[in-house]
């Protein structure tokens, strides 16, 4: 075990695998499987940020605050028709639930398993913190790889389910411009939205929409600011390194772990197929306006996705430029990833 | 598994269905919401705040 945190640290240094997570995750695995140290036993110092943390949910929770101040959704508020495309992305999320369940796993550990496809870090630990602690290890670790493995997963299926002629496609600029007012509007109305139709994803959608609210408000830029870097920072810190805490190794290594790695590529790779025929409709309906490349940044691995359909689309038409179309299903893909989840967690709890 | 493999394929049909009504009546609320509060010409930020 300490030698598989000794490899996550080295994919984060030597290739820069999400290092603000991999790093505290690979050195708290290498910190609690060291012997005698006692980190996790019932008053050790990493049982008591995992408690504080993660049992409690609060550690995803303040980290959406933090991601929310980031993100800036005027892409879909400029055009929101490319919502249908982040919720297509979704759905390898409930198709990897029913793989799991197939292959033996309980219901609430088969849709924290599923969650891996949303390519969202905080909600796959939100999830398997709440419904399938002994698996919180694997789930996040998958996550945040699977993340950082977008560019290599979508470009071979993307090529595989598209035509040359499909990916050249060259789309019309659309209005980036956005009203204030919306922009403002965004985060109260979605949260009362969602709140009203996925009760129990209210904190998930409530904390990523306070963060948003925090940065649009425009008058609090000493919230937002400490949201977006010190509040972000410090908790990834701990989230991290308790993370890594459960990666005790006759926990870990087994085969259970092998099959949430192989379930949530599956999950990815489902969003994805999903994503991409989705927008081939759009691209038949709409007469060729739609590259159905964009389909496929509909998980939330943001703005990694978007970047992946701008090279393969620039690859197929030197002058097609699709990043602002992608990042717009990106950003909307962050939202879908919490409405699927929030949707699976109420239905979940009745 | 008959009971479990029903809970999926429920969970699958009213997940997606959900999840895709949503963000669609998401998405028409704010395409009517431009079009109440379209955006000025002038968009860089003002230095009066």
């Amino acid at each position: 075990m300490i030698l598989i945190g000794g490899l996550l640290v080295f994919l984060a240094i030597k290739y820069g695998f999400e290092p603000l997570l991999l790093i505290p995750i690979g050195f708290g695995a290498i910190l609690v499987n060291l012997p005698m140290t006692g980190l996790m036993e019932p008053d050790g110092l990493l049982r008591l940020i995992y408690d504080a943390g993660i049992m409690t949910e609060v550690f995803p929770c303040l980290i959406f605050i933090g991601i929310g101040a980031m993100a800036d959704f005027t892409p879909i508020l400029a055009n929101p028709r490319i919502l249908l495309l982040s919720a297509a992305g979704q759905f390898g999320i409930f198709l990897t639930v029913i793989l799991a369940l197939l292959l033996g796993f309980e219901k609430l550990e088969s849709c924290a398993i599923g969650i891996i496809g949303a390519c969202d870090g905080p909600t796959s630990i939100y999830f398997s913190s709440k419904y399938a602690p002994n698996l919180l290890g694997a789930i996040s670790v998958a996550a945040y790889s699977y993340m950082s493995l977008v560019p290599i997963i979508q470009p071979p299926i993307m090529r595989l389910l598209t035509t040359k002629k499909e990916r050249a496609i060259k789309m019309e600029n659309t209005r980036t411009a956005v009203s204030p007012v919306v922009r403002i509007l965004f985060p109260i109305i979605s949260t009362i939205f969602i709140c009203l139709i996925a009760p129990k994803g209210a904190p998930l959608v409530g904390m990523l929409m306070l963060g948003n609210f925090l940065k649009e408000s425009g008058v609090v830029n000493r919230l937002s600011q400490t949201a977006q870097n010190e509040m972000t920072n410090i908790v990834t810190l701990l989230l991290g390194v308790s993370i890594g805490a459960t990666m005790i190794a006759d926990k870990f290594i087994n085969q259970t772990t092998l099959l949430i790695f192989i379930l949530g590529l599956v999950a990815i790779i489902l969003d994805t197929v999903c994503g991409l025929l989705i927008a081939k409709a759009m691209c038949f309906f709409s007469g060729g306006k739609i590259n159905p490349l964009i389909g496929a940044a509909g998980i939330s691995a943001f703005p990694m996705s978007a970047r992946v359909v701008q090279i393969v689309g620039q690859k197929a038409n030197p002058q097609s430029f699709l990043l602002m179309h992608a990042i717009g299903v990106n950003a909307g893909g962050q939202i879908g990833s919490i409405m699927a989840a929030a949707v699976m967690l109420s239905i979940i709890s009745g | 598994m008959s009971e479990k493999l029903e809970f999926g394929l429920i969970l699958a049909v009213i997940g997606c269905a959900s999840t895709m009504g949503s963000l669609i009546l998401l998405g028409f609320i704010f395409s009517l919401l431009n079009k109440i509060f379209p955006a000025s010409k002038n968009t860089a930020p003002s230095n009066k705040r």
